[in-house]
């Protein structure tokens, strides 16, 4: 007889979305910030620093050093990472906090250097060069472009000598345009959602955080995998409910493909890298390769009970915190998360 | 020795045999279990998916332990489900269903620690009479669905609403269980057309040229740590051998049920004929699994295929989005149905129409090992000589393409190739060999 014990965890209220890293506080909630007041149980997109002035969109980080909690127990119990901060006093964030423009609209993104080396800026499905040279630290350096097509993008650590090795200490983040009538990912019935959330991929390596300048990079092998920057169980659980429609924003910015597979539902894929498909196909699992993006519509069938808890997870196994065991059995943790159904 | 089907109670195990002449193995006997037991419907052929199918939809599984064969000489312990009464087989039994069926599985967990049995692709799924959710215990997830402890059963149920290929495998410690072996398909056929991978004739296919090429890795020291009982880090995995159906090449060749291979029954050989508008015109179909941790890109040497469908989703339904590729870049946790024609387009004839530029000579020709599945002749459907201490296994000209993992580091047993996840696809001259 198999017993089961139903956890008493209330359903997050929760945006998947950015999180505020604080170097203290391991049991911070993932930032809930619902824009859609009808439901605001719904996932809907995290808030973003970006601000509006006529037709500009004007984004503003701070690239800085700070500090990325793992889950309880874990063996660091912190990694010392880069991120992008919202404010210059605020905490490096790791995935950055999120580009929301609308399509049309100038985006002018400022980076204020607070490391200690160049940094500069890669936005690599945007019409820009790309910056070899960047903000030298303390200086700033301006990236403007129009965003051009609706989508899911990246920005990530640009291609300074160093830059590489800055997308993996966790200068990278999503960037999100919205068509000009919000409600679908690309202006299209068939990318018509109720609620979204992003989905930013990571891998995290101890070892290399603790050393970035010098490590052997060919030996880089994450051992805490994250969504949104956190792992599981510490991963922000994606609300739905029954009959709705849930887009997915999927964003690798990690070093590695994952595939994400789902548990008992499916999901169909309607872009990539922010173009839209011709013909939406439908699939359990599908490969997110480094470095790209991929849109996902989950339909939510009308007769699921609320509480239901369906999994979202590596297909490729990432489900460990550094191989943590309790017992004898490796712990779930790493790339994990549920979408639950809500009332 | 563990031996194989005892079809016990409503299971009983039917085959798509490839060819009618080639249909009868020499292989040991079929155990009777105590009890109720049934004699599968037919034998299993050479090579094609072997099914075990049920009146009832209705299986029993248990969990064991055993060994399987590597090429090199290796055995490994793994874990796998086997049928109820039959012995240890590794992959699992491919169930095989009719859309509309109400599936029943129930699963009886003998290894020393809880297992499941997860179905991803399968929507609404219960266990135990409940829609199967995650298990937590002292407020820790422990299991993706309900699961069976050590000497514990589960009933897992569902209405098999999609046809196509699906994968099923444990959910419970996943990165060790899935690893140790504790996976297999799951066919859904559509209701009235079991010649069709999905509701549409443009889904049709050849049904004594189907197949299933479950795909999977494998770190023996990990097993040997769980055979040992010592400690499993999941971060040190590193596989070495890899597997289709369970088996390594060459034994990925070697008829389904071959006697020296008893705890691995599924062969992957693909053994078709050429296209032809009336003798043979529906194409072989391959149902790709990936049970595996990452990307297998398997290249069908030599003979592109269409995609027409992946994860019980039909790529050819209303619009036709098919595409054909030298390429099935199978990912994790993904199923892939794949067609395969092979057409002779030129009708090399020796007499008619021969090649028209020089042929190699034998010894510009290399020969791994002394052996080679070459006939001596280009021509399909005729053999020549071959230098003397060369070992042929061609039998009547036919054609033979090496299909592969194109990560050729799986295309080995421990890095020695050629091995591993790779398989042979075999071409007879339009009449068979006699």
């Amino acid at each position: 007889m198999c017993l089961r014990i139903r956890a008493a965890l209330t359903a997050l209220a929760l945006a998947v979305g950015a999180l505020t890293v604080a170097s203290a506080s391991a049991a911070a909630d993932p930032i809930s910030h619902p824009t859609t007041s009808a439901l605001s149980a719904a996932a809907a997109l995290p808030a973003s620093p970006c601000t509006l002035s006529g037709t500009v969109r004007t984004c503003e980080l701070w690239a800085r050093s700070g500090t990325l909690p793992l889950p309880a127990g874990s063996t660091p119990a912190s990694v010392p990472v880069w991120g992008y901060a919202a404010s210059a006093t605020g905490p490096a964030e790791v995935p950055g906090p999120l580009l929301l423009a609308t399509v049309g609209e100038t985006v002018r993104v400022v980076v204020h250097n607070l490391l200690t080396v160049p940094t500069s800026l890669l936005l690599p499905e945007q019409n820009l060069p790309p910056d070899t040279t960047g903000a030298a630290p303390g200086e700033d350096v301006t990236y403007e472009f129009v965003a051009a097509r609706p989508g899911t993008f990246t920005y990530e650590a640009g291609l300074t000598a160093g830059g590489p090795r800055q997308v993996a200490m966790g200068l990278a983040g999503a960037l999100v345009v919205g068509p000009a009538t919000p409600g679908t990912g690309y202006g299209t019935p068939e990318t018509g959602y109720d609620d979204e959330a992003v989905v930013v991929l990571q891998g995290i390596d101890p070892a290399f955080n603790a050393a970035p300048a010098t490590f052997e990079m060919s030996k880089y092998r994450p051992r805490f995998w994250l969504i949104n920057g956190r792992a599981f169980p510490d991963t922000g659980a994606v609300a739905t409910g029954a009959g709705r429609r849930l887009l997915l924003r999927f964003v690798n910015v990690g070093l590695e493909d994952h595939a994400m597979s789902l548990v008992g539902i499916h999901q169909t894929v309607v872009a990539a890298d922010g173009n839209p498909l011709a013909h939406a196909y439908t699939v359990l699992s599908e490969n997110i390769a480094a470095g790209s993006t991929v849109d996902t519509i989950v339909a939510v069938p009308a007769g699921l009970a609320p509480g239901t808890r369906l999994a979202l997870y590596d297909a490729g196994r990432h489900l460990d915190n550094a191989g943590h065991v309790t017992d004898g059995v490796t712990d779930f943790g790493g790339m994990l998360t549920f979408l639950t159904v809500g009332p | 020795m563990d031996l194989w089907y005892g079809a016990n109670g409503p299971a009983t195990r039917t085959a798509r045999t490839s060819r009618a002449a080639a249909a009868f193995l020499a292989v040991g006997a079929l155990l009777l279990t105590s009890g109720s037991a049934a004699l599968p419907a037919a034998e299993p052929g050479e090579s094609g998916i072997v099914c075990t199918t049920s009146s009832s939809a209705t299986f029993s599984l248990t969990t064991a332990g055993g060994y399987v064969g590597i090429p090199d000489g290796n055995t490994v312990f793994m874990w796998s489900y086997s049928l109820a009464g039959g012995g240890f087989q590794l992959p699992g039994p491919v169930l095989c269903v009719t859309e509309g069926d109400t599936v029943t599985i129930t699963l009886q967990n003998t290894l020393p620690e809880p297992v499941s049995l997860m179905l991803p692709g399968v929507t609404g799924m219960t266990a135990n009479g409940s829609l199967a959710q995650p298990v937590y215990t002292d407020g820790r997830l422990t299991s993706l669905v309900p699961a069976a402890p050590t000497g514990g059963t589960v009933t897992y149920q569902f209405t098999a609403t999609d046809p196509g290929s699906y994968l099923y495998q444990s959910g419970t410690d996943p990165a060790k269980q899935v690893q140790m072996g504790l996976y297999g398909a799951l066919v859904v056929r559509p209701a009235d057309h079991a010649d069709w991978a999905y509701g549409t004739e443009a889904s049709r296919f050849n049904p004594d040229a189907e197949y299933l090429a479950l795909l999977s890795e494998v770190d023996p020291d990990l097993h040997a740590a769980v055979e040992r009982g010592a400690a499993y880090d999941v971060t040190k995995l590193h596989p070495r051998y890899w597997m289709i159906n369970g088996r390594s090449f060459p034994d990925t060749i070697a008829p389904n049920y071959s006697a020296w291979l008893p705890n691995q029954p599924y062969g992957s050989l693909i053994h078709i004929r050429p296209k032809d508008p009336v003798a043979n015109p529906y194409p072989a179909l391959v149902r790709y699994v990936n049970v595996g941790d990452r990307i297998h890109p398997f290249h069908p040497h030599g003979n592109h295929g269409r995609t027409i469908g992946r994860d019980a989703h039909p790529l050819v339904a209303d619009v036709d989005q098919s595409f054909e590729n030298f390429l099935a870049d199978v990912g994790p946790g993904q199923t892939w149905d794949v067609t395969y024609d092979w057409t002779d387009v030129e009708q090399w004839n020796p007499d008619t129409n021969p090649i028209p530029v020089p042929l190699p000579q034998d010894q510009n020709l290399v020969y791994k090992d002394d052996a080679t599945w070459y006939g001596g002749s280009p021509y399909l459907g005729v053999t020549d000589s071959l230098p003397v201490g060369v070992t042929s296994y061609n039998e009547c000209g036919e054609y033979y393409q090496m299909w592969h993992s194109h990560a050729l580091n799986e295309a080995a047993n421990f890095e020695a190739g050629f091995g591993g996840m790779m398989t042979l696809e075999r071409i007879d001259p339009p009449g068979g060999c006699p």
